[in-house]
């Protein structure tokens, strides 16, 4: 065989091992980018299905279910009512988890996956075609003084919430009482609002959020066309004033509720595989 | 036996007219929630019955954004109902005093209403 030369001066045949190398390596370069749809199916489909419909494997064993994710509906958002989560909101949702239920925090899942299926959850329902609308602005909370949270208590009662929160906001109001409906017809309880956390966290913006966009797919509604930001904020500080150190429970460990049951879910389904 | 027969007859047109009259004091309305221009309202806005009339509203929630429930009250007359979207409710009363009574969604007061107008006859 005659010799060839390479640009190098060498034997082609030199080329081959780091050919070899560079085809091995392909793989590990493209998982610097996760496949969405690959860390939905191993974390989050046995809860939600593979179809994010809600009706995983796991979702006989709870009694708050699955989010159906092809409906495109979000409760924990910062955009109008009606309107699309940010990739944000979504984003906090996975890292944060919806406290006391078994969507526990997803913090043992690195940042990149969760952005990956941040991107993968908008493919899952038709509604993210749609343009989204930008986040509504939280204002600066003010001072919390006995006069705001008295001011809080009056528009609490004006605005209609005893009648599913209770005059006391244990969600033990007469509408709760009737047995009340989420959009999917699944039966839903009005928050206890005199303990923490929310399904959402304890930071008293959250809380102005769930008041001033509503919580999509539930009975709870949006508040700013009724209320002023800054009554807003007035009934947010009245609940805190509602909270007693013994009903604050720590969010870094798991809260009351089905939390232990989602994380025992996730340990099965990691064993399985 | 005259006289029985024509006691019979007449008790029962005695009945027939007073069946008839109560058929006349009941009334049946019907109230539809809707989104419209972005408010959520109850329509037709106003509703007029006579005083003493046994009310029945029948009322229908087809409003397709969230929340998926809205309030339906008149307090003078204790009226409150929860209407699930697309689960009708009934409520019933007697309209006992006349005036100008306001319904309201006791679940979001921002929601627009109407009004109950009960005439005396």
């Amino acid at each position: 065989m005659a010799k060839v030369k390479t640009a190098f001066g060498r034997s082609p045949w030199l080329c081959f091992p780091a050919a070899v190398t560079l085809v091995a390596l392909a793989p590990v370069a493209g998982a610097q980018t996760p496949n969405g749809r690959h860390v939905y199916e191993r974390h989050c489909a046995i809860c939600h299905g593979v179809s994010g419909d809600g009706n995983g494997e796991a979702a006989v064993r709870l009694v708050t279910k699955p989010a159906d994710l092809t409906a495109g509906r979000y409760k924990f958002r910062s955009t109008p009512s009606g309107a699309l989560p940010t990739d944000e909101d979504l984003f906090r949702t996975l890292m944060r988890g919806v406290r006391g239920t078994a969507m526990v925090p997803q913090t043992q899942v690195p940042e990149t996956e969760l952005r990956a299926v941040v991107a993968y959850l908008k493919t899952l329902s038709p509604r993210f075609a749609e343009p989204g609308r930008p986040a509504v602005p939280v204002p600066a909370p003010p001072t919390s003084t006995p006069e705001v949270a008295a001011k809080g208590a009056k528009l609490y009662k004006e605005s209609g919430c005893p009648e599913c929160h209770g005059d006391g906001g244990k969600g033990d109001g007469p509408s709760a009482k009737k047995g009340m409906k989420d959009s999917r017809e699944l039966p839903i309880v009005p928050a206890d609002l005199t303990r923490r956390p929310f399904k959402r966290g304890s930071d008293p913006r959250e809380t102005w959020k769930s008041i001033g966009v509503g919580l999509d797919g539930t009975p709870m509604p949006s508040y700013s066309d009724a209320l002023e930001p800054d009554q807003i904020w007035a009934v947010v500080l009245f609940l805190e004033s509602l909270v007693t150190p013994d009903r604050r429970h720590p969010e870094d460990r798991l809260v009351p509720g089905e939390e232990a049951l989602g994380d025992q879910i996730e340990r099965e389904h990691h064993d399985k595989h | 036996m005259k006289t029985a027969t024509w006691f019979i007859l007449a008790s029962i047109l005695a009945l027939v007219i007073t069946g008839w009259a109560l058929a006349e004091n009941e009334r049946e309305l019907h109230a539809v929630n809707i989104n419209y221009e972005g408010n959520n309202v109850w329509t037709p806005g106003t509703y007029v019955v006579y005083k003493g009339e046994k009310v029945r509203f029948k009322l229908f929630n087809r409003v397709k954004a969230d929340p998926n429930v809205h309030g339906f009250a008149i307090d003078e007359f204790k009226v409150k109902a929860d209407v699930y979207r697309d689960k009708p409710e009934t409520v019933e009363f007697v309209a006992e005093k006349a005036g100008v009574f306001r319904i309201w969604c006791h679940l979001h007061p921002a929601h627009l209403g109407g009004q109950l107008l009960v005439l005396e006859k």
